[in-house]
């Protein structure tokens, strides 16, 4: 017994050497924000002798932070909230209706699971621009309802089985219709799975890359990977304070999220992959 | 895991079945949604594939299967750049989920400060792979020189971006930093589904730690396992915001994967149809993947 708690310590302690490692580059890049770029060239690894913070009022400024940071918001809310809504209502029917058109509905949504979006990102790319959605906020919401839906369909379908049919039927006695019911009765139970799938969305939404690197073009419509990334290639390319600066600013939405949230999102990511 | 869903949805009609309007209102607007931007612009790509089409000149022609015959007769860069990625996705795969488990093990224990561990390593996840890509090149090309200046330690001052032979380690390190928070967690939540009183029983008829991880944990967590493998391929064979912003595809081409190929072949060179057929491989080379995967997982639910 006397082994097995040294044990527990051992692999506790080691373990929390493998936790300091993972946070080093998070750690070098807080410092050297609040270095002048003279300090950060000549004395990188060391903590900074005291704290400047004119890289921050630079990059708030320069980088246009504050509008790139309600892009981000706008597009991941509104399209989170279109996921939940547009996913919650069809995993619905289609978990109540069975039967062989729901199969194969469900067969049809599968292929975004199956079909990677390197396939279509060129195309896209062209019917974004014949529907005249290419440089707008709304079609890029869009096409994120369109990819992140069939797998929150599969989680709401998965867990709407678990609800017993007799909740509606009473409501409908009591006179209730089909949205009345979906809202006030079923979609309040769904929460915790609601609260999953906004978790993974927004992991996945408000790091996108790529998807507006190729629709998005107008400075004022970018999101912070895309605005920060723009900047860093091109004005901040040999100023590594700036540089870093607007690596960490580009984080810390997230970065304080999940300071609060830690428990809530690893717990979102661990009850997706059991069900998924 | 997804197939064998079809037969349990039941064949009970919706209360809501007599109404004609509940099901266009309820599972219409994604249907639309999804069909004219994900499986229209899919199967038009499958046809431009096989096209000539630019995104300059106005018209293009139907070319059969001449772009795939260039892609694998001249394009030396792309057959490079793809097998590059494999090679990535391959190291980055074994050393993840291998430290995955390893690090799921050792925090399943009573440990009590183990949430904060599972936190930390956890956290790049949060961080856009583009960012992340950054903060390593700030790692790579200034911390990583100082530290091994300050303690004498050779191998940090590696040409860590510079040189061609290592710049795919570098790759991997990030991917490894990334990624296995999220399969870690995956592995946690499998190791926590197992029923305790068969470790338990395990323990009391003497076995080790080291049996009872081989012989019970292992074995039940194998759909997880395939769940954590197949996301972490998929992902690495994707791979393209870190390497964007990390070296760009240099030095030279050293490190420019498929992913990255396809997107200069299509947006900077404006070959959109050849560019597209690159694409189309790199697909089937996924499906493929995808489709094993889903049957070992789809079997071994099965047999439980």
């Amino acid at each position: 017994m006397k082994n097995r708690k040294t044990g527990v310590l051992i692999t506790g302690i080691l373990m929390g050497v493998v936790a300091l490692l993972w946070m080093i580059p998070i750690y070098f890049m807080t410092i050297n924000t609040f270095k002048p770029l003279k300090e950060v060239i000549f004395s990188t690894a060391a903590f900074p002798r005291s704290f400047y913070f004119g890289n921050i009022v630079e990059v708030w400024k320069n980088a246009n932070y504050f509008g790139l940071l309600v892009n981000s918001v706008i597009i991941t809310a509104c399209s989170i909230g279109a996921i939940v809504l547009l996913a919650s209502m069809s995993g619905y029917h289609l978990s109540r209706t069975g039967g062989r058109i729901s199969a194969i509905i469900l067969s049809y949504l599968i292929l975004t699971l199956i079909i990677p979006f390197q396939a279509i990102m060129i195309p896209l790319v062209k019917t974004m621009r014949d529907l005249a959605m290419t440089n707008t906020r709304w079609g890029l919401v869009l096409v994120y309802i369109a990819f992140g839906s069939p797998m929150a369909i599969f989680l709401y379908q998965g867990y709407i089985k678990s609800i017993p049919r007799s909740m509606e039927e009473s409501a409908v006695l009591d006179g209730a219709g089909p949205l009345q019911t979906y809202f006030s009765i079923i979609f309040p139970l769904l929460t915790p799975m609601t609260s999953t799938v906004i978790i993974l969305q927004s992991l996945f939404i408000w790091n996108d890359f790529l998807l507006p690197l190729i629709t998005l073009q107008s400075e004022g419509k970018k999101t912070i990977p895309l605005g920060i990334a723009g900047k860093f290639f091109g004005q901040y390319a040999f100023k590594w304070n700036l540089g870093i600066t607007s690596m960490l600013l580009a984080s810390l939405p997230m970065l304080l999220l999940y300071a609060f949230m830690q428990r809530f999102i690893i717990g979102g990511v661990m009850k997706g992959a059991v069900k998924g | 895991m997804t197939v064998s869903r079809k037969n349990r949805i039941g064949t009970k009609e919706s209360v809501f079945g007599h109404i004609w309007w509940v099901a266009p209102l309820f599972v219409g607007p994604i249907l639309i949604v999804y069909t004219v931007l994900f499986m229209f612009p899919f199967l038009q790509g499958v046809y431009y594939s096989c096209t000539d089409w630019t995104a300059i000149a106005p018209t293009y022609k139907f070319l059969g299967l001449q772009n795939f015959k260039e892609m694998f007769t001249l394009d030396d860069y792309f057959i490079n750049s793809l097998n590059r990625t494999f090679f990535i996705a391959l190291i980055n795969v074994i050393f993840t989920n291998i430290l995955a488990m390893l690090f799921a093990v050792a925090l399943t224990t009573s440990f009590r400060y183990n949430n904060a561990w599972r936190a930390a390593i956890f956290l790049p996840n949060v961080i856009s792979m583009v960012v992340s890509g950054f903060i390593w090149k700030f790692m790579f090309s200034e911390i990583l020189p100082k530290l091994g200046e300050l303690s004498g330690i050779a191998f940090l001052t590696k040409g860590w971006l510079s040189d061609p032979n290592i710049v795919i380690y570098s790759i991997v390190i990030i991917s490894v930093w990334w990624g296995l928070g999220y399969i870690m967690t995956i592995y946690i939540a499998g190791l926590q589904g197992i029923d305790s009183a068969i470790i338990e029983a395990a323990d009391i008829d003497g076995c080790t730690a080291w049996q009872s991880f081989f012989k019970i944990k292992l074995p039940s967590m194998l759909p997880i396992v395939a769940v954590g493998i197949f996301l972490n391929i998929s992902g690495s064979l994707k791979i393209f915001d870190t390497i964007y912003s990390l070296t760009a595809g240099g030095p030279g081409k050293a490190s420019e994967v498929a992913m990255l190929n396809i997107y200069r072949e299509a947006f900077v060179y404006n070959r959109m149809g050849y560019g597209n057929a690159k694409a189309v491989v790199l697909t089937i080379i996924i499906v493929i993947i995808t489709l094993v995967q889903m049957k070992i997982t789809s079997g071994k639910v099965d047999e439980k």
